[in-house]
């Protein structure tokens, strides 16, 4: 039988690592599909993950014990892809007025071989004709249940501009599921 | 400008309208969300986290009633002891140097009243033989040149003049030896020059 969770994360938190393992073991497949959804890219997500769950290990002391650890997990897991994406592709924080910012970017189109395994073909479809914005503003909003207020703080984009991606971004996900039907 | 801001006031509600209908839509659950990737991460995760030690701990001791540390559960009597500790050792310090203090004081005291006596003696063998002097002088007025007459008062009238100065010295610095060393001293040479003056003119005690 698996260790309470609140267990766990004070083992963790006092430098247990037997632990903490136990604990990346229970959460790796969540953070894992995360990371892949948010970003749309296997090997990415891989490396994500991985830092996410560094990330954790050193900030896991302020963990209050508010919410789920995996709540906590997915909010921190949430942070490092939106860091990333910022860094190193195209995040538009500001409000929205042109259709084409929903195009498919051509880094997109190139990652066509990177294809998540095992998902709802037309919807993982629908997620990488998104922008990384609109994507990670549905799948922050839809999945992990933030309002949007939360994905303003989080994103640093207006409450607007998330409603509006994320409007976009389920019209978009309609379109292709009445077309797939 | 008003145009403009019902055109976006109109598009705001068009959207949370659809906002609305689409809620109802849930595609993202149809999707799997625990999918374990092709490669194991924890080694990699571990060989990260093996030398970085243990978390910062920042989480407060209110949020973890039943799982306090040690060095939680302790800090307050500990601080308290330490507090205490502190205390005390400030109070014995600072009883010592008033302690010290005292001493000093009490020192200084015993210092100044020998010092009074010393020169009180002094002055009053001083003024014994000052009066002495001035007896013997005024018998022998007719036989000693009064030129040297003269020029001995003088002499007299500057010993006491500094006389004078140096005990206005030792009232303003008591603890100050050196004053009362020079003042001995002047009465010391005063009483050599009156002895000198008697011998030179065959005047005898």
């Amino acid at each position: 039988m698996l260790e309470e969770e609140s267990q766990l994360v004070l083992r963790s938190q006092s430098g247990d690592q037997i632990a903490y393992e136990k604990l990346y073991r229970a959460n790796i497949g969540k953070v894992f599909a995360l990371c892949l959804r948010l970003c749309g890219q296997k090997e990415l997500a891989e490396d994500l993950a991985q830092e996410s769950f560094i990330r954790a290990w050193q900030k896991i002391g302020s963990f209050r014990g508010d919410s789920k650890f995996s709540s906590w997990l997915f909010r921190l897991t949430s942070n490092v892809v939106i860091g990333h994406l910022r860094k190193h592709s195209k995040w538009q924080v500001d409000s929205l007025d042109e259709e084409d910012s929903y195009e498919t970017s051509e880094w997109q189109q190139t990652q066509s071989v990177n294809r998540p395994f095992g998902l709802h073909q037309e919807i993982d479809k629908a997620l990488r004709c998104l922008s990384d914005t609109a994507r990670v503003v549905l799948i922050m909003h839809e999945y992990l249940g933030y309002q949007h207020n939360e994905i303003s703080d989080i994103t640093g984009m207006a409450v607007g501009t998330s409603k509006t991606h994320l409007h976009r971004a389920r019209k978009t996900l309609k379109a292709q599921a009445e077309q797939a039907a | 400008m008003s145009y403009k801001k019902d055109s976006m006031k109109n598009k705001q509600q068009g959207v949370d309208d659809d906002v609305k209908y689409l809620d109802e839509v849930k595609y993202l659950d149809e999707l799997n969300w625990d999918i374990q990737p092709d490669r194991d991460l924890w080694p990699d995760v571990h060989s990260n986290i093996r030398f970085a030690g243990k978390p910062e701990l920042l989480v407060k001791s209110s949020t973890l009633p039943a799982h306090k540390s040690a060095v939680q559960r302790l800090w307050m009597p500990m601080s308290m002891a330490a507090c205490m500790m502190l205390a005390l050792g400030a109070f014995v310090m600072s009883s010592l140097s008033f302690q010290r203090a005292q001493d000093t004081y009490q020192l200084q005291a015993s210092y100044i009243d020998y010092q009074k006596s010393q020169i009180s003696l002094i002055e009053q063998q001083h003024a014994h033989v000052r009066a002495q002097f001035t007896t013997l002088l005024s018998g022998e007025l007719g036989t000693i040149n009064p030129a040297t007459v003269a020029e001995v008062q003088a002499v007299l009238l500057t010993i006491d003049s500094a006389s004078l100065e140096l005990k206005e010295a030792i009232l303003a610095q008591p603890t100050n030896a050196n004053y009362s060393s020079m003042l001995a001293h002047t009465y010391q040479q005063e009483l050599n020059l009156l002895n000198k003056f008697k011998t030179a003119n065959g005047m005898s005690i």
